[in-house]
């Protein structure tokens, strides 16, 4: 029996990419970089941390997905690596959601998680 | 200068020959205690309080330079990882952390720093902390030409004393105001000469263990740690319930609103010896709680201590007994400020 790897980057869904693609030109920031990170805080000792940024960071990990460049800082990336980023939309829709393979427990509102 | 004092950093004299009178000036008087041995952290850059917001229980908005305030770090479960006091001082933050905790503390506030601009620097073998305490401080100070009248808890003014500058910093101490005097190491000689020409009474450990548990003021791995939250080690006075999530908010949250909190720390006058760890139960054999603190005040004076009381006993007036033994446990309010009184900037 096999069992599925999963990757061990960060990748951006189709419906993400294109919502970051239009944000991006409604703001006129196309060729800018999404910077995905990670805080401290929330009540689960994580949170997430998504930018609109001219460049990278340095030492920053890039990845090309779907026409849009992610960067994500090293630190951030021991704990995002294999998240999917992805977009919930309609009335009840949460916005950009990480669905983020290390977390274990994430706190009420979910915004914040633990690994 | 006697014992020693101020020379070896991590090793506070047991007492300076008479801890009674000692105790008796922290009291009555003016004592002045060594207790370099406390950690201190120096945070500094942009973002260092907005780091600390979002990990620790307090609302740190914006300090201006000599306000200050108590704040607890929390693990995710509410569980307390320490008590902080913070002032804004010459550029950066300073930040007291209970003994043999700013290594721990340090490395929590680095694990949780990914792109902000925030450095934590260990201050506790640069500077020294003179703790002085009782109800002639003030006057004391200002016979120094150091005024402190007006200067609110937890803020902080630089002064200069022996030829150095020095912070002086109100803590909030029920019953009795103490001043965390921080100077370089260099000159704490110096100060502590000034402060014992002045008139305060050298005084050791011994007699400030006495003044710690005879005012209620809790300690790290006695009456909280990483087995209590903040509510039942009353450090309610370090918590905003209004500021929004920081890491274990929702259980400290939910603990005080629904009223779950299972123990309270408590004052107890003994008639006997106790020891930490003792078990206390009700007249009718009910487990009743824990002995955290146990001191017999200096001189031949009475046995007190603090202990972590199941909240259907935790009431003033209430008589327990040690489990194992008759010795009475008479419980009151620990007067520590911090468990009655909401502090915010």
């Amino acid at each position: 029996m096999t069992t599925m790897q999963q990757p061990l980057t960060i990748s951006i869904s189709e419906t993400a990419a294109e919502h970051v693609r239009h944000f991006m030109m409604v703001d006129g920031k196309e060729g800018y970089t999404v910077r995905v990170g990670v805080k401290g805080g929330g009540c689960s000792g994580l949170t997430y941390d998504l930018n609109i940024v001219p460049e990278p960071g340095e030492n920053d990990k890039i990845i090309e997905e779907h026409g849009v460049r992610l960067s994500v800082d090293k630190k951030s990336y021991v704990f995002l690596a294999g998240t999917v980023l992805d977009y919930s939309g309609g009335l009840n829709g949460k916005g950009f959601v990480f669905n983020n393979p290390n977390a274990k427990t994430a706190c009420g509102c979910g915004t914040s998680f633990s690994v | 200068m006697r014992d020693g004092a101020l020379t070896q950093m991590n090793a506070m004299s047991a007492h300076y020959g008479d801890p009674a009178i000692e105790f008796a000036a922290l009291e009555f008087g003016v004592g002045v205690t060594d207790r370099s041995h406390v950690g201190r952290l120096r945070l500094l850059g942009s973002d260092v309080l907005d780091l600390l917001d979002r990990l620790t229980t307090n609302k740190l908005e914006n300090l201006e330079p000599g306000e200050g305030l108590p704040t607890v770090l929390t693990t995710n479960k509410g569980r307390v990882v320490d008590l902080l006091t913070l002032t804004a001082t010459d550029g950066h933050l300073l930040c007291l952390t209970s003994l043999g905790r700013q290594q721990v503390v340090a490395e929590w506030l680095d694990f949780y720093t990914f792109s902000e601009d925030a450095t934590v620097e260990d201050a506790s073998a640069g500077t020294a902390q003179l703790s002085l305490a009782g109800p002639g401080a003030a006057k004391l100070l200002e016979r120094l030409g150091i005024d402190v009248s007006g200067l609110p808890a937890f803020h902080s003014r630089t002064h200069v004393l022996a030829k150095a500058d020095v912070l002086v910093w109100h803590m909030l101490s029920a019953g009795t105001p103490t001043y965390e005097i921080i100077v370089p190491v260099a000159a704490a000689a110096g100060a502590w000469e000034a402060f014992t020409q002045a008139g305060a009474v050298p005084t050791g450990h011994e007699a400030w263990e006495a003044y710690r548990v005879r005012h209620g003021m809790p300690a790290y791995g006695a009456e909280f740690g990483d087995d209590t939250n903040p509510l039942e080690s009353r450090l309610k006075g370090a918590i905003s319930f209004n500021k929004g999530c920081y890491i274990g908010q929702e259980v400290v949250a939910r603990l005080n609103t629904y009223q779950k909190v299972q123990r309270r720390l408590m004052a107890v006058t003994f008639s006997d010896p106790a020891k930490i760890g003792d078990a206390l139960k009700s007249a009718g054999g009910i487990s009743a709680g824990i002995v955290t603190s146990a001191v017999q005040v200096p001189g031949g004076g009475t046995f007190i201590g603090l202990a972590l009381v199941r909240q259907e006993h935790a009431a003033p007036g209430v008589t327990l007994l040690v489990a194992d033994r008759d010795t009475t446990a008479i419980l009151s309010e620990p007067a520590f400020a911090l468990a009655t009184e909401p502090v915010e900037a």
